[in-house]
């Protein structure tokens, strides 16, 4: 009997460890018949935006038949980090793919913890000029390039011509004329009547990396930087006078009512606020309403024009045993093709200035305005191997802007936090 | 206890096996029934917890785990002078200090309520166990909804009354107190039916006897009801308590610990620094004193109870 | 006398009907609201149509399984939590009927060291469990979401305490027979110690199914993602629409809630006896 409970354990143990040990994504790189296997993971965007990476691989496969064939994993990135968590997981198990998706800030972290390769012995100079600059800024480390996007991203003003009007306020159809941060204030007093307020600034996403995304512009355009230029110490920056100056903007705006950290998801859509600071993501979800007449303009600026960059960026694994090979499906994916196909498929603007060419709706308003943020005003968020501190401190620090706390002693503590994970990758 | 394997009988003896042999096979076979627990304890409990402990003196990064070095105290240090950190300890303690008593307060009471013989009072037993069906992350993004400052029912609601409107998970002196009000709401059903079995094992004539000597229903509740659930109360006392040091889920998926920290917990922090800043030495110096805390409490717990009971 | 009875009694209804509404209106609302349009259920929100279902659209439904795999996530539950309640109650009422039965060097002290386990709480073991399921290579498996939670000390001990009770004679003819222990075990001591083993299950079921924060982090693919963690992932899901959301809580409620009707009985055994163990 005694061996039949052996025999029952191993029975139990050996079923439940080899029952679905299929999921193992790494072993990056076999070859099979002199055709070269890769893998690609890719994050869960908008549906169009994944039938586009799927169709762009498989139109890869045959082009390269014989030579490359890419694997893509489709992976749901959820609220926050859980793409990024599986990323991680993978890097402590030698278990990445050879080509990765990332969301541009975090180019620092993987290139600082040797997630990434670099890739600028593949790219030539000439293809890399054509990039928008804020993508190349997003993909550099240490002087190093390590990641190619194809969409670029933006956040503008979107307004309610009917409410506009209504109050007798133009917004501005060009870049030199864009509303400085008093105009935008007045605008913005001026449309908060009733139930109907000014401005919303979706802190409905709760505080994550939207306020960081949207919040730091607010700190560049007043001179200030969230890091010092070689991007290793906050002190003095994050928390210096032109980022607390910034802030003390943004609080301003909720104190006056002008805007609310209570705002509904859809507070635009439905007229309860006549602008919204907002993604150009958004922009397809407006057909749902119809009653909604929609116009676009720039992000007000302070001393400097600058409007929010960065997007979802490909680069190798230092994983990968074909990084050659690898490199080939970033280009690939952030070709002049790829780059006109996405963007015409999402609506998210190009990432490269040939691209604009061909699209003819950002010639003329309101995708203009898009175009004239990207290739004129775009920065990218610095590239840290402290950004997940970084982000995460700075965007609790806005929200106790807009709930009306103490502006400088918030970005004291960020500053604090940020330096002390600045130190850890300090060699 | 009386060991079963020495028991000798002399009817029917075992002439096949000699008990030397028996007691060998025996020995083994107690081995076998006990070995995958006490494996598996060992392998998903035990090595964690002392892997936990180690961590929590080396500045481990998650994704750098070959530059780990013993750093000894500092990440305690900086436990002792981490605001953040504090005020954690501190929500967690106005959760579990409220919600404590409340819930046991209201689950007592409603059991008393479902507790009569009435009609369709199955009807009501099941309405308040209903938000216990439902799982903490559904009832979490529910209220979440229900409690949108402008677009929430609870506002709507509580204005029918003249109340509010309230700011709720917005506000950093509210959003605690939201979600305290959310979870008695959703526990409350649990602890209700643990006293209703209690109280249906008290016996019938216990009250009609003080009927009799002419008690009320106050006097009858003090002196034999409560009396007469004492330990489940007890027992309710300690799990509640246990669960509520463990709040997560709700700031999680309700206000991500905001505004402002004010419903961040000891076990949000854990997490946040673990996963989200990948700094696994100091979270798991957090997860320490997490455990020391929840040890604290229940031996005084224990201690407590043992001298109220015996 | 009977006349303050009535009124008794109808006080008695008022109070419990207003707890009612107090407990079943956001689940009313719930409902509800799943099928209507998201602007209905926004001009709905200051008025008591807001409980009303005066339409029935499946939109919101639809649109539910256009983006997530919902089934998946609902059959990833069941199937994880039934394997973790399965093999959690052989391998533990075994190690619980070698403590109470069996002789052997070390019992007590091993025994006392189970005991004292209970009070680990998972909480604190998080980061090091991942890094040795990561070791395994078990992320995004079942193995993850399964094997370090077969074993429970909780449920050994419920188990002995429960088997400690039962007469021995039967156990003890059986043996005189000739029968193995493990014979003794299953034909035996587990159909007598059933009400146990209903609750051990009901228990473990209950607070795996409410599993989240282990499989947040344990799992990052909707192949192995449980409901619970599917769900939080849709809510946060841009674009945020009110409708869908309530679509999926409403799905993810209502087979319990239909499973709970059916099994109140030993769900409420099951609960009870647990409370009264202690």
């Amino acid at each position: 009997m005694k061996k039949g409970i052996l025999l029952l354990f191993c029975l139990i143990f050996a079923f439940s460890m080899a029952g679905c040990s299929n999921d193992k994504q790494g072993a990056s790189g076999s070859e099979k018949g002199g055709e070269v296997q890769l893998k690609m993971w890719a994050h869960q965007g908008q549906p169009k935006e994944v039938d586009f990476y799927k169709k762009r691989i498989d139109e890869f496969n045959k082009e390269h038949k014989g030579k490359i064939n890419v694997k893509l994993d489709i992976i749901p990135s959820g609220t926050g980090h859980a793409y990024e968590d599986k990323i991680n997981a993978a890097a402590t198990s030698n278990g990445l793919p050879d080509v990765l998706d990332m969301d541009g800030p975090f180019v620092g972290n993987y290139a600082a913890t040797g997630i990434l390769s670099p890739i600028d012995d593949y790219v030539e100079k000439s293809d890399k000029q054509d990039f928008a600059k804020s993508i190349i800024q997003q993909g550099t480390y240490d002087g190093k390039l390590y990641a190619l996007g194809a969409m670029e991203s933006s956040i503008v003003v979107f307004y309610n011509k009917k409410l506009l009007k209504e109050a007798g306020i133009q917004a501005p159809e060009t870049l030199d004329k864009a509303w400085t941060w008093d105009q935008f204030m007045e605008a913005s007093k001026k449309l908060t009547k009733g139930d109907v307020r000014g401005l919303t600034m979706h802190m409905d996403l709760g505080v994550g990396e939207w306020l960081t995304y949207m919040g730091s512009v607010f700190v560049w355009s007043n001179d200030g930087l969230l890091l010092n230029k070689d991007r290793t110490k906050a002190e003095g920056y994050l928390n210096g006078p032109e980022s607390v100056e910034a802030l003390n903007y943004v609080k301003g705006l909720f104190k006056s009512k002008v805007v609310s950290v209570s705002n509904g998801p859809a507070d635009f859509e439905e007229g309860k606020a006549a602008m919204m600071i907002g993604g150009v993501w958004l922009i397809p979800g407006f057909e749902d309403y119809k009653n909604l007449d929609w116009g676009m303009t720039y992000f007000p600026y302070s001393k400097k024009k600058v409007s929010p960059s960065g997007s979802w960026a490909f680069g190798v694994s230092s994983q990968s045993q074909h990084p050659k090979e690898a490199a080939e499906v970033v280009k690939w994916m952030s070709n002049k093709d790829s780059v006109v196909e996405i963007s015409k498929i999402t609506g998210m603007p190009p990432a490269r200035e040939s691209a604009f060419k061909e699209i003819k709706e950002y010639d003329k308003l309101p995708k203009k305005v898009i175009k004239d943020q990207v290739l004129n005003t775009a920065k990218a968020r610095p590239a840290t191997p402290a950004y997940p501190v970084l982000s995460a401190k700075f965007a609790e620090a806005f929200q106790a802007a807009a709930l009306g706390q103490d502006v400088k002693p918030e970005l004291d503590k960020a500053a604090k936090d940020t330096d002390r994970e600045l130190q850890r990758f300090k060699k | 206890m009386e060991p079963i394997t020495q028991k000798t009988n002399v009817n029917n003896p075992l002439p096949t096996v000699s008990p030397k042999q028996r007691k060998r096979k025996n020995l083994f076979t107690s081995y076998g029934f006990v070995a995958p627990a006490i494996i598996l304890l060992f392998v998903f409990l035990i090595l964690p917890a002392i892997l936990a402990l180690y961590f929590s003196f080396t500045n481990y990064y998650l994704l750098t785990p070959e530059q780990t070095k013993f750093v000894a105290f500092e990440n305690y240090k900086r436990l002792a002078e981490d605001s953040l950190f504090l005020k954690s300890l501190g929500n967690t303690a106005i959760f579990v200090v409220i919600v404590v008593p409340v819930q046991t307060l209201v689950a007592l009471a409603l059991a008393l309520l479902v507790n009569q013989k009435l009609m369709g009072i199955k009807f009501f037993r099941m309405a308040f166990f209903a938000p216990v069906v439902t799982s903490m992350v559904i009832v979490s993004i529910l209220w979440t909804f229900i409690y949108n400052p402008d677009n929430g029912l609870a506002n709507s609601i509580l204005n029918i009354v003249g109340l509010g409107p309230f700011q709720f998970l917005t506000d950093k002196d509210q959003a605690m107190y939201s979600i305290i009000f959310m979870s008695i709401w959703q526990g409350a059903g649990y602890q209700m039916m643990i006293f209703l079995a209690g109280l249906q094992d008290i016996p019938d004539h216990q009250y009609e006897a003080a009927s009799i000597d002419g008690a009320n229903a106050w006097q009858k509740l003090i002196h034999i009801t409560i009396p007469g659930i004492r330990n489940i109360l007890a027992f309710i006392a300690i799990v509640t308590m246990i669960a509520a040091t463990k709040l997560f889920i709700q700031p999680f998926v309700m206000t991500q610990g905001g505004p402002l920290d004010s419903t961040k917990t000891l076990v949000y922090m854990v997490y946040e620094t673990g996963f989200k800043f990948r700094d696994v030495g100091y979270s798991s110096a957090i997860a320490i004193l997490f455990f020391v805390i929840v040890l604290i409490i229940s031996i005084l717990q224990r201690r407590f109870i043992k001298e109220n009971t015996e | 006398m009977k006349k303050n009875r009535i009124i008794a009694q109808i006080g008695l209804y008022v109070v419990l009907i207003l707890l009612a509404i107090l407990f079943l209106f956001p689940l009313v609302w719930m409902v509800v609201s799943s099928f209507k349009t998201e602007p209905e259920i926004f001009a709905d929100l200051k008025s008591f149509r807001a409980f009303v279902p005066y339409t029935f659209s499946l939109d919101n439904y639809t649109g539910v399984f256009e983006r997530i795999p919902f089934i998946r996530y609902l059959l990833t539950s069941t199937l994880y939590v039934s394997v973790i309640v399965l093999l959690g109650l052989f391998v533990n009422s075994l190690a619980a009927y070698a403590f109470a039965r069996m002789q052997f060097k070390g019992r007590d002290l091993l025994f006392s060291a189970v005991v004292a386990l209970i009070i680990i709480p998972f909480e604190s073991i998080l980061l090091p469990l991942y890094l040795i399921i990561d070791e395994f290579d078990w992320l995004n498996t079942y193995q993850a979401l399964i094997i370090p939670f077969i074993a429970n000390a909780f449920n050994i001990f419920m188990f002995r305490q429960f088997f400690l009770n039962l007469p021995k004679e039967l156990e003890e003819s059986a043996r005189m027979d000739g029968a193995s222990t493990l014979r003794i075990f299953f034909q035996i001591v587990i159909p007598l110690s059933k009400p146990v083993f209903i609750t051990v299950a009901l228990l473990t079921f209950i607070t795996h199914w409410g599993d989240f924060m282990w499989p947040l982090i344990a799992t990052t693919d909707d192949s192995v993602r449980p409901l619970q963690v599917g769900m939080q992932f849709f809510f946060h899901q841009p674009p945020v629409k009110y409708g869908h959301v309530m679509a999926a809580l409403t799905m993810a409620t209502i087979p319990l809630l239909i499973i709970f009707v059916f099994f109140q009985k030993y769900y409420v055994q099951g609960i009870a006896s647990a409370g009264m163990k202690n």
